[in-house]
């Protein structure tokens, strides 16, 4: 090793090879990557963001919020089940199969298996297997699809960020495809955020609820997101107590109320954490555009190559709960 | 050919003196603007510590929110710092080492004045909000450029130094500086072209940003503290290298696998990108052993020199950590342990044991052996490199301890967070006063020397003047 050239010569070609392997290989692979079809539906994943979202990206940038807030949920795995969702109407024909299932065969002597699978039918869906591999639910089935019996297969994602209700999938490349840059993140000092568009209220950090009226109303529901969002940002510490999440009060304005005058329909609703009589908080463009980043962040819509459980489709008389939490809507 | 050694070949040589004074311009320069920086770093870091345990300090202030003031004070440390005393330290080892004067030091004087001028306007712009986004990129696209434009200029003087060399042989020590110096060039553009300039979409920009900063930690940091290691080890012992077969062996392992670390488990992106990098970071363990047993075979026995002096003292603890940072790489790389501890403050801790720990101590070691040679006059205190020490490990020792129990303890339980609890996050902040006590302790030693060499030039040039001589050359340069 006394040849300078030499040397300079092995180094570049290890360079070449990590960076065709890494650099070149992720671009040849995910480059040209595009939204595509959710499940189940004709909607395209993901859209680009509307113009303030995209804004409040930048503000979120801006302040390095992706420093203590990952956007990125994990799976390390999937697992598959099968149901029955509809015995039909030969139940006594459905029994006799049903009675095969390890969790009658299994029962303690003096049990009446018939007795048994019978109540079971009474309660839909019927768990044929769970935690299994495809191959072994598919099996599981076999039985009932040869009398004619609907079934259907079901999964479940795994992970301990899933199970940690982070999301109901993990995140894959599609995702960040409209995110420029992408913040997947590194470090959680404050919860993930790449479903915090949809998180239910009472699932925040700083939890809270939606009032009455905007459980069955999106845009009221909306309308609450954005002021929790606001008032977070204005105050943290408010909701949260302990939090180590600095406030930004430079987002928010100040300002003096003429006399007599009600306060501005923008204005933060602070309770006890009001400023003095006489001023009100008001939001800026960049803490509105923020929220609305905030709101559009959600991985969890179904693709192919992560998909969302749904509940299974169960017989007509109990459609009221089945066909719409199918597929989250955008 | 296994150990630097100061005999010369042939011809014409230069004396040490001669050395010293053709680089001490360029490297001087670059040397006092990374203590600047260091000072920098420190006060920004100091901030950015405290915040995290109350959170209200400073919050009304946009430019120095939590946010803003950490990227500032790690691009300070990296860019300022780290990467700039690199540069000055094997500018020196080149012109040492290769027994060979300085390439275009005037070029190099405005190289690092550019540099510098590049990283002023990054941390200004991070904490003005133009933050590209890319953990250890986050220079805006209007001071990146000027960066690459200023190591084209050090590098290609770099390797003209180093072709120009007198001791036709190469010492491990060079090999590890062509490497780092080669390297850092092509990630540095990669991430410049793709992040910046033609921005590749989606989560591909997180695996360029993801390669580079492997690379950057794994081909061009920790080169430069081999580098320091492998000259520092055999001159202070005053042995030969252990084993040459053995160093060539790491070497080239190092090559081969350290450029496809940096993804990490878990990551949105398709499952081999991940399998090679886990893979490749266990590996990694390879090149790290080689180097570290070849090193400390050349010490053993005499490890007593260690005492009282703080070059050997402070190669030491940078190898003790970097065995420490790339066991613990290797380890906690893999999917398993992954997961519990890919969120949590196990990161900032490698991160902060590998500049702080490894590179930093290493580079420390280089410059108290390099800057009384450039200065021609001796450390004048004592005290502070003890200080300087002391904080350093035990500021070290602190930080890692407070970051990566409770990180170990929160992976066997849940998926979030990476809080801390008061007592320990006041830890972490003790930790990191102390090592800006000896960061201060130590920049402010480096003035005081400098101090100490203009005022010799003086009295050397009154001496001059008095008997009318010709001037020294050492001197007037």
């Amino acid at each position: 090793m006394t040849r300078g050239p030499l040397i300079f010569l092995g180094v570049l070609f290890s360079l070449a090879c990590s960076w065709a392997a890494l650099i070149f290989g992720s671009q040849l692979q995910l480059g040209a990557l595009e939204p595509a079809a959710i499940l189940n539906s004709s909607e395209l994943y993901p859209a680009p963001r509307p113009g303030l979202a995209q804004q409040g990206a930048e503000v979120y940038r801006a302040n390095g919020c992706f420093y203590c807030h990952s956007q990125q949920v994990r799976q390390n795995g999937i697992t598959f089940g099968a149901v029955l969702t509809d015995p039909g109407t030969n139940t006594a024909l459905v029994i006799d199969v049903l009675v095969n299932q390890p969790q009658f065969t299994d029962l303690a002597r003096g049990h009446n298996k018939r007795v048994h699978a019978n109540d079971a039918l009474a309660k839909l869906p019927v768990v044929l297997v769970e935690n299994t591999s495809a191959a072994l639910a598919n099996q599981a089935m076999k039985p009932f699809t040869d009398i004619e019996v609907k079934t259907e297969l079901t999964f479940k994602n795994l992970g301990a960020d899933i199970a940690a209700g982070l999301g109901p999938r993990g995140s894959v490349a599609r995702d960040y495809l409209f995110d420029n840059p992408p913040m997947p993140g590194s470090l959680r000092l404050g919860p993930d955020l790449a479903n915090v568009g949809s998180r239910a209220p009472e699932k925040f950090t700083a939890m809270w609820s939606f009032t009455a009226a905007a459980r069955t109303n999106e845009v009221l529901q909306a309308a609450e997101r954005e002021r929790f969002h606001l008032a977070h940002l204005y105050n943290p510490a408010a909701g949260a107590k302990g939090s180590t999440m600095p406030a930004y009060p430079f987002l928010f304005e100040k300002r003096q109320l003429k006399p007599g005058a009600k306060p501005s329909s923008d204005a933060l609703l602070l309770g006890k954490d009001a400023p003095a009589d006489g001023l009100e908080v008001i939001p800026t463009s960049q803490a509105r555009a923020l929220a609305a980043y905030l709101m559009s962040l959600r991985h969890d819509a179904s693709l192919v190559e992560r998909a969302v459980p749904r509940p299974p489709r169960l017989p007509a008389p109990s459609t009221n709960a089945a066909p719409s939490a199918a597929v989250p809507k955008q | 050919m296994t150990a630097p050694a100061d005999n010369t070949s042939a011809a014409p040589a230069l004396t040490n003196a001669e050395l010293d004074a053709s680089c001490r311009c360029p490297v001087a320069c670059l040397l006092f603007s990374a203590a600047l920086w260091l000072v920098v770093a420190t006060v920004l870091g100091l901030i950015a510590a405290w915040q995290l345990q109350s959170p209200g300090f400073l919050a009304g202030c946009e430019w120095l929110t939590h946010g803003r003031v950490k990227p500032a004070a790690s691009n300070a440390l990296l860019y300022g710092f780290l990467l700039q005393a690199s540069f000055g330290v094997a500018l020196w080892l080149l012109c040492r080492l290769g027994r060979a004067a300085l390439s275009g030091p005037l070029t190099l004087l405005i190289a690092s004045k550019l540099w510098n001028l590049g990283v002023a306007l990054g941390v200004c712009g991070i904490l003005l909000g133009d933050n590209s986004g890319h953990p250890w990129f986050e220079m805006p696209r209007y001071a990146a450029p000027l960066l690459l434009v200023a190591y084209l200029l050090i590098g290609v003087h770099a390797l003209l130094t180093l072709h120009a060399r007198r001791e036709r042989g190469l010492f491990a020590s060079q090999w590890y500086l062509l490497l780092a110096l080669v390297w850092f060039p092509w990630i540095y553009s990669t991430a410049l072209w793709l992040l910046h300039v033609h921005p590749v979409r989606g989560i591909t920009q997180s695996v360029v940003g993801w390669w580079f900063t492997g690379n950057l930690q794994f081909l061009v940091l920790v080169p430069f503290a081999l580098a320091c290691a492998h000259y520092l080890v055999p001159k202070l012992t005053e042995r030969p290298l252990h084993s040459r077969d053995l160093s060539v062996f790491g070497f080239w392992t190092l090559v081969l696998l350290g450029g496809w670390c940096g993804i990490p488990a878990g990551a949105p992106v398709p499952a081999w990108f991940i399998t090679v990098s886990i893979a490749a970071t266990a590996l990694t363990l390879v090149p790290a052993l080689a180097a570290l047993g070849n090193l400390f075979m050349t010490w053993k026995g005499r490890f007593g020199l260690v005492r009282n002096n703080p070059v050997l003292a402070f190669t030491l603890i940078g190898l003790v950590f970097f065995l420490g940072w790339s066991v613990r790489a290797a380890l906690t790389g893999f999917r398993g342990p992954a997961e519990g501890l890919r969120f949590s403050n196990l990161g900032a801790a490698q991160e902060q044991l590998l500049i702080i720990g490894v590179v930093s101590s290493l580079l420390f070691a280089a410059i108290y052996e390099l800057a009384p040679r450039l200065a021609s006059h001796a450390w004048p205190c004592v005290g502070l490199p003890r200080v300087h020490f002391w904080g350093t490990l035990a500021g070290t020792v602190l930080i890692q301890l407070s970051l990566v129990v409770p990180a170990m303890q929160a992976a066997k339980g849940s998926a979030v967070g990476g809080v801390l609890a008061l007592p320990v996050s006041m830890a972490t902040m003790a930790g990191v006063a102390l090592v800006a006590v000896a960061n201060l302790a130590f920049v402010a030693h480096c003035f005081w020397l400098l101090g100490c060499h203009l005022r010799l030039r003086k009295c050397k040039e009154g001496l001059v003047a008095l008997l009318n001589a010709p001037a020294d050359a050492e001197v007037a340069s």
